[in-house]
């Protein structure tokens, strides 16, 4: 005999679906009996529906950019710097990332004293004439990274040289449209309604 | 739109890394990511606007000044919610322990003799389809701090039982027991405030 306090207990169980068949007879043999767990049970089914059905407000215009300028103007100070050996070139298991986007070759070369990481980045465009890679790296010109086109049915490539940080960038096509990389993990905001692909090397 | 769905934990913890080193600018990354989960939450939580903005804000910034303490094993999001909701539950023990807060600036910005006018004009911003969401909500909100946190976590967040474990310190079976119990005295509250659920009596057994 089931009392109404251990059917409380299942029916948060029994509305997840957790209840075992045998434990399941026995609670529908006690709400078939049992006005009142019953009418708990059509509350809380109703009241889950209801919950859920509520959707997400949109954040205040400029939300993101008070928090940033809330934070303390010096950043956190990086730890010591690493020096790599002398004589150059580490050769590093390479890692493919799938899907149009950039390569990294693994390989790490010394740059001004600070360890750069090569990055080879893709895209496909069949129907461009030229296309540029632009970024914070490159003072956002498009007349210093241009792409080049491979054998491969319009897929364009560039070799970069990175230093650690995290580092925005787009594409321009024909020296005029502007295109995020369809294969960045992450994107930002350009500040001109658009979107700009971001890049995050590790030392 | 930003393509931030399928991350995993280690990508945050990667950007925290990034913040840790120097790298002031990819905290906006995470900015960009949680402002409208935790926007929402804050929101939720007390049904006034200018507040979730000013307490998204404060977590942000206190997530921030407290990088360091992070631990990357657990989910950033989750570590997020926890500096969240202890910002809420102590603004609310500041908003009662200062009895000189008027009444109308604790309770949801509901003008009780103008529903209807209210009712519109919020509708838009709350995303609310009927009244009688409008009821449950302002039931949500007058419930206990501890309820109003697992319900808001698990339903409006979509946090599973393990996430709010994770954000409250607590084990799964305490969760579950937990938002049974919430849910059990949101029904009474929105049957009290004229909302639908049915009012169950005291068990015979």
């Amino acid at each position: 005999m089931l009392f109404c306090e251990d059917v409380e207990l299942m029916l948060q169980d029994y509305l997840d679906g957790y209840l075992l068949p045998s434990q399941r007879e026995v609670l529908e043999g006690h709400l078939r009996g049992c006005q009142n767990c019953g009418a708990l049970l059509g509350g809380l089914t109703s009241l889950n529906g209801r919950l859920e059905g509520f959707g997400d407000v949109e954040v205040p215009t400029g939300l993101s950019q008070s928090i940033l300028k809330s934070l303390p103007a010096q950043g956190y100070s990086p730890p010591p710097l690493r020096r790599w050996l002398v004589g150059g070139v580490v050769p590093v298991l390479a890692v493919v990332v799938i899907a149009a986007g950039f390569l990294f070759t693994g390989r790490f070369e010394l740059h001004n004293q600070v360890a750069s990481r090569v990055v080879d980045l893709f895209v496909s465009a069949p129907q461009a004439a030229s296309v540029a890679v632009v970024g914070d790296f490159n003072g956002w010109d498009p007349q210093r990274t241009r792409m080049i086109r491979s054998n491969h049915e319009g897929r364009w490539t560039a070799r970069l040289k990175l230093p650690p940080g995290v580092h925005q960038y787009s594409f321009v096509i024909d020296g005029s449209t502007w295109v995020p990389d369809p294969g960045a993990k992450s994107t930002l905001p350009d500040g001109f309604g658009g979107l700009n692909s971001v890049i995050i090397i590790d030392s | 739109m930003p393509l931030f769905e399928q991350k995993t934990p280690l990508e945050d913890a990667q950007v925290v890394r990034q913040v840790l080193r120097g790298r002031q600018e990819a905290f906006s990354l995470l900015v960009e990511r949680y402002q409208k989960p935790i926007f929402n939450f804050i929101y939720r939580f007390y049904g006034n606007y200018e507040l979730a903005q000013e307490l998204t804000q404060e977590t942000f910034l206190r997530c921030y000044q407290f990088l360091k303490s992070y631990d990357p094993e657990r989910k950033f999001s989750t570590w997020l919610y926890t500096v969240a909701k202890n910002l809420c539950i102590d603004e609310l023990k500041k908003q009662r322990a200062a009895r000189e807060v008027p009444l109308e600036d604790v309770l949801p910005a509901i003008d009780a003799r103008d529903v209807e006018g209210a009712v519109e004009r919020n509708a838009q911003v709350q995303c609310i389809r009927r009244e009688e969401d409008f009821k449950l909500l302002e039931a949500l909100q007058e419930l206990p701090p501890a309820a109003r946190t697992v319900l808001l976590l698990h339903y409006f967040q979509g946090l599973s039982y393990q996430e709010i474990g994770e954000t409250l310190g607590l084990p799964v079976s305490t969760v579950k027991i937990r938002i049974f119990r919430a849910k059990k005295i949101l029904l009474e509250k929105w049957h009290e405030l004229g909302g639908e659920g049915e009012i169950p009596m005291q068990g015979q057994g």
